[in-house]
């Protein structure tokens, strides 16, 4: 292709299905791809599978779609089409002005128009603009709910408010933040199209370690090698891929550790027969000192949202510092963050075969002593195949050394919080 | 109608077929092609934004043979 992108011959054009298109730049770099690149964060054109290539000539007209010909040269490039006479306005789109929008939506009022106004908020560079297109596709929601189209944007909006500074303070465990809403609509969104493809790679990449792994992002530490190799600065990753965005290593082995996840403390048994899942509840009176100035903030993102009995959810529990009080993680003390998770017995704590200690155990010292980095935990709850449909709430608490500013009093202190999520026989499978 | 009549309405039609011979015939556009994906069909136009922000449109290809190639990158 590239001698025919080179004479003029050809345009190749890229249209990437990427939530975060910085690891798509990433790509590029690393792929070296010199052609122009767009990025379909919201899956506006309907694909339900990739990759698709489709020849376009001088008018727009479809020559090739899916399987190209043996010889794109002959049977594409150097092939005369007759020219299609159009209209100017033939078959031009634009991008929508949401202002106007608006006033056309506050009189049709349909789900499709407000689905359409969640798209031209999406991509308005205006600071609210991502809530109001938020705002639009529950509505849109609210007058279809079987839109699988807005559940789906709304998700990839949701996640793109989560990761940003302005994602919803979390309420005071009363309702979901930003991500962990994506990842139900997401689930909603898959529900009402199963064979979306697409769909189900978004909730994947969040979800459950799959059974059969699929390399998601391991790429990123081999392409900024080998771009570091070559003298280049790697792209910057606004938000670094974890858990199950990594692919799955040989059982008994954890994924390249950042200092940032948290490592599964397991043991052989003595006969050899396999991990032993320990629990030790280390505060069953709950008397460590409760973190009653909210030093830390904990958000817990469980994917899928609704799991059929029998399946795996991927819990996710993020730690932030108080940005006012500014504290700080205590490194020289003891050994780091750990949760516990109140398990009964319908529950397995760990990743198929392979299972936790509970309560489990995190991160590590970075080597400062101390440190106000956003610390991440993974696990894995397996759903027992017996269990009723219904809402489920577990107990957990995290424990962890923290000093009240730099150089300043030192603590060990627990922070209680739930992992919540809904056991539906009929929600979609997504291993 | 008399003849005077009918003489009268073809003279006042003349002039008019005369101008309309003269104007210039505007070009017609083919019978537009469907919409679509499938082969044959005009690929129904969009506009994303690259990588650096900045809106394309993949009619502003046209004229030109595009090789669009939909991927991921994970």
């Amino acid at each position: 292709m590239q001698p025919f992108v080179k004479s003029g011959e050809l345009v190749v054009l890229g249209v990437v299905q990427e939530q975060h298109p910085d690891r798509a730049h990433l790509y590029k770099q690393w792929r070296q791809i010199h052609w122009p690149i767009l990025v379909d964060s919201l899956n506006l054109l309907d694909l339900a599978v990739v990759p698709v290539p489709v020849a376009i000539d001088e008018s727009g007209i479809v020559r090739h779609t899916g399987r190209m010909p043996s010889s794109l040269e002959t049977e594409f490039v150097r092939k005369t089409y007759n020219t299609v006479k159009l209209a100017k306005n033939f078959n031009r789109a634009k991008r929508a002005d949401p202002q106007k929008l608006r006033q056309q939506v506050s009189k049709s009022g349909s789900a499709v128009a407000y689905r359409a106004l969640g798209d031209a908020y999406f991509f308005d560079p205006a600071p609210e603009s991502l809530d109001r297109c938020i705002e639009a596709y529950r509505q849109a929601i609210k007058l279809d709910p079987r839109d699988g189209r807005a559940h789906f944007r709304l998700g990839a909006a949701l996640r793109k408010r989560a990761e940003s500074t302005h994602r919803r303070p979390l309420s005071g465990g009363c309702c979901p933040g930003d991500a962990q809403a994506a990842v139900a609509q997401w689930g909603e969104a898959l529900a009402t199209n199963p064979n979306q493809y697409i769909w189900r790679r978004r909730i994947q990449q969040y979800g459950p370690r799959l059974d059969k792994p699929y390399n998601f992002y391991s790429w990123v530490e081999q392409a900024r090698n080998e771009i570091k190799a070559r003298g280049e600065q790697p792209v910057q990753l606004a938000v670094e891929p974890t858990g199950s965005e990594l692919i799955a290593v040989s059982r008994g082995q954890e994924p390249p550790d950042r200092g940032r996840r948290g490592r599964g403390a397991t043991g052989k048994s003595s006969d050899g027969r396999g991990d032993v899942m320990t629990m030790n509840n280390r505060d069953p009176q709950g008397k460590i000192t409760p973190d009653s100035k909210d030093m830390v903030t904990i958000e817990t993102v469980v994917t899928p949202a609704r799991v059929q009995p029998g399946q795996r959810v991927r819990v996710r529990a993020t730690f932030r510092l108080d940005e006012k009080s500014r504290p700080y993680w205590n490194n020289e003390a003891g050994d780091g963050l750990a949760i516990w998770v109140d398990v009964p017995g319908v529950f397995t704590l760990g990743e198929g075969e392979s299972k936790y200690s509970n309560p489990y155990q995190g991160v590590l010292a970075p080597g400062e002593a101390e440190t106000r980095e956003t610390r991440v935990l993974e696990f894995e709850l397996t759903v027992s195949d017996k269990l009723p449909a219904g809402e489920v709430e577990l107990p957990a608490y995290a424990l962890y050394y923290i000093c009240e500013n730099k150089g300043g009093k030192c603590l060990y202190l627990r922070q209680d919080f739930n992992v919540k999520f809904v056991v539906d026989p009929q929600a979609p499978r997504i291993q | 109608m008399n003849r005077s009549g009918m003489n009268l309405t073809w003279a006042a039609l003349m002039p008019l077929c005369t101008c309309l011979t003269l104007m210039p015939v505007p070009a017609r556009a083919d019978q537009e092609p469907t919409i679509g994906t499938a082969v044959g069909e005009a690929y129904p136009d969009f506009v994303l934004p690259t990588l650096q922000g900045k809106d394309v449109r993949l009619s502003d290809y046209r004229g030109e043979k595009v090789l669009l190639i939909h991927f991921a990158s994970w």
